[in-house]
């Protein structure tokens, strides 16, 4: 195995390779160009150090014999010559190896269609966002994730009000009853999701949620056939961090509920304890595209079980500006047809 | 000698009493119309009205019935009443009655109707005028000021609530004359200030009414545009934002599995507060509709 050089596309940070018919180094995933001299000087501003056990792979196409590179997270990929799929599966056994996985349900043509659906009922989208060059991007890809169970159990101190207010003659009066609420209690919370890959923003991760845990199955390295793997690179114990607070606030919530017939609540004090119980490292199906518009890169995610695309699309500014005017202009009417309306009703 | 000088008293003491009051009615039964001016429709509803009505000279502009004026008052008065009609053009009439009347709305009923059924501003148009009224009841002393016709426009509730504020002491103490001064000086001021701004778009209509012409509000509906505008642009830009961060569990709670072990309750303490309701009273506001059918403006009170 010959070292390899620490490229990763400064666009995307997918790995980056150097394409002989450009004279440059193009990232396959965004489509980003650099020279050596550009990727060069981008190392050392990240001061990158070549890893000496690097986990940069390069190994032999099993039907072309192709030299195929994957980086350091990437547990099946595709060859580039032949299209074949290689799975890397040292990325997948030991402590990486996951539990379960969902498979895909969403085909890709489903995954193409549901990209396309992004136009409708968004007028802002620019023309040139959902074209054919963008569309054959779509790439299927197993995220790692940690599933936690999680025990929730502790109390909550809570200040809140029941406001009356009545009318008598020409006063008005407000009653307000101040209480002190405490509760205590315990909940548990199964498969909080966490994505064990520093490589996908949570939050778009988060938004795809929730998948169908009933779809789960045991890992088998065939249903990776087709599709994209990377291993996790974020631990679960620095994962869990993200579950617990949700799982905090979810059990706040819990005991606020039980709190009923407040016109206010607010908690003031907690001693609420958040534990990890179990957790799994799972595999799950997501469909993803990452788009270059105007020298900004767009992700969109879907989650290969549902079938909904995420993403934040870009505002085609001159579009905003024309519909911003015309509704003024249309606003501005129907204002002056409701006082004249007005103005009729009230009998002059 | 002596009966010369004697029957030239009574001609002077005749004179200066008559210079400008007037308690001479006349039998509207025997009058054309009732002696109500062809405009007006009298009717089964307001023929009562009409009967109850004292029919007087519209020329002598002070009536005081209730007989609380002095000659010299009544002087002082009538050219008061003058110098006012001389600057605005609208006529002016000040009544005095001593009737006991069961609630305040019969004393502007009478003002209203002593108006119009005696042919005031009968040559001004729109029967412009202003109608200043005293009933010096015991048990229901009362005092008011009413606009008619185009006077309307620039007196309105508002300005006479104003004037009745500030003549309110004159009129408990009897200075009729202070008080009637007053009352011009202010009507002569509001003149001099115009129209309100309340009322550049209003009209008096053929029945003394206080219409209003249509003009587009450019500053609300600019800023109803500019809201509904944003409110718009928001929902449409938020369409393009997906991503959202999630900062609960709730979907991974298992509810079966909640249990509380302790639930406490406990009250602190209560507090009430109060206010008033106020009434909006906004400038703008339209006429009072007399039993003649025509609009008028103004009220009275108490004292």
């Amino acid at each position: 195995m010959s070292k390899v050089l620490d490229n990763k596309c400064p666009g995307c940070g997918a790995a980056i390779f150097f394409k002989p018919s450009l004279g440059k180094f193009k990232c396959d995933y965004c489509d980003s160009e650099y020279t050596a001299e550009q990727l060069k000087n981008m190392e050392e501003i990240n001061k990158q150090e070549v890893v000496p056990e690097s986990e940069y792979v390069s190994y032999n196409c099993p039907d072309c014999g192709a030299s195929i590179v994957a980086d350091q997270n990437t547990a099946a990929t595709f060859c580039l010559y032949c299209g074949n799929v290689s799975i890397i599966k040292s990325r997948l056994s030991g402590e990486f190896a996951p539990s379960k996985l969902i498979p895909f349900k969403v085909e890709k043509q489903q995954a193409i269609e549901a990209f396309k659906k992004l136009k409708k009922g968004r007028p802002l989208v620019p023309k040139s966002f959902v074209s054919e060059k963008n569309i054959e991007k779509i790439t299927g890809l197993y995220i790692p994730f940690w599933l936690y169970d999680i025990k929730a159990s502790g109390g909550v101190v809570a200040g809140g009000t029941k406001v009356k207010t009545w009318i008598s003659g020409n006063t008005r009066y407000t009653k307000t009853d101040y209480y002190r609420m405490e509760r205590s209690g315990n909940m548990m919370f199964e498969k909080v999701p966490v994505d064990g890959s520093t490589r996908f923003s949570n939050d778009i991760m988060n938004t795809i949620e929730p998948f169908d845990y009933d779809s789960l199955v045991d890992y088998n390295h065939a249903y990776l056939s087709g599709f994209l793997a990377e291993k996790y690179d974020v631990d679960k114990e620095v994962s869990f961090k993200e579950a617990k607070d949700r799982s905090f606030n979810s059990a706040c919530d819990v005991m606020l509920d039980d709190m009923k017939g407040y016109t206010t609540k607010n908690i003031k004090s907690n001693t609420l304890d958040v534990s990890m119980t179990n957790c799994e490292y799972v595999l799950l199906p997501v469909w993803m595209v990452n788009v270059k518009f105007r020298d900004k890169f767009y992700l969109f995610a879907m989650n290969g079980e549902s079938g909904e695309f995420i993403g934040d699309i870009p505002l085609d500014k001159r579009k905003g500006v024309i519909i911003g005017i015309f509704v003024f202009i249309v606003a501005f009417i129907f204002s002056v047809l409701v006082s004249y309306l007005l103005f009729r009703i009230g009998g002059n | 000698m002596k009966k010369f000088k004697f029957v030239f008293l009574i001609f002077i003491l005749f004179i200066t009493t008559n210079v400008s009051a007037s308690t001479m009615t006349y039998d509207r039964n025997s009058a054309e119309n009732y002696g109500v001016n062809k405009n007006i429709t009298i009717t089964n509803s307001n023929k009562n009205n009409v009967l109850k009505t004292p029919l007087v000279n519209s020329d002598e502009k002070i009536y005081d019935f209730a007989d609380i004026l002095t000659p010299s008052e009544e002087t002082e008065i009538y050219s008061y009443i003058t110098e006012f009609r001389n600057k605005t053009g609208f006529d002016m009439v000040f009544v005095t009655i001593d009737s006991y009347f069961s609630s305040d709305n019969l004393n502007d009923t009478f003002a209203s109707d002593f108006y119009d059924y005696n042919d005031f501003g009968l040559d001004i148009e729109n029967y412009s005028g202003v109608l200043i009224y005293r009933n010096n009841n015991s048990s229901t002393r009362y005092f008011g000021l009413y606009s008619f016709g185009d006077a309307q426009l620039y007196y309105n509730t508002y300005r006479i609530d104003n004037i009745l504020d500030e003549i309110e002491s004159d009129f408990k103490h009897d200075y009729y004359e202070d008080g009637v001064y007053t009352v011009v000086s202010m009507l002569n001021e509001y003149y001099d200030d115009g129209i309100m701004s309340s009322y550049k778009n209003a009209y008096i209509d053929e029945n003394g009414i206080i219409r209003f012409n249509y003009s587009i509000p450019f500053i609300p509906c600019l800023i109803a545009s500019v809201v509904i505008t944003f409110i718009t642009m928001l929902i449409i830009v938020k369409k393009n934002k997906m991503i959202r961060k999630a900062s609960k569990a709730t979907e991974y709670l298992n509810k079966e599995s909640i249990s509380m072990l302790e639930s406490r309750d406990e009250f602190i303490n209560s507090h009430t507060s109060s206010y008033t309701i106020q009434s909006s009273s906004g400038s703008r506001g339209g006429s009072r509709i007399g039993s003649s059918g025509r609009g008028f403006s103004g009220g009275g009170r108490r004292g």
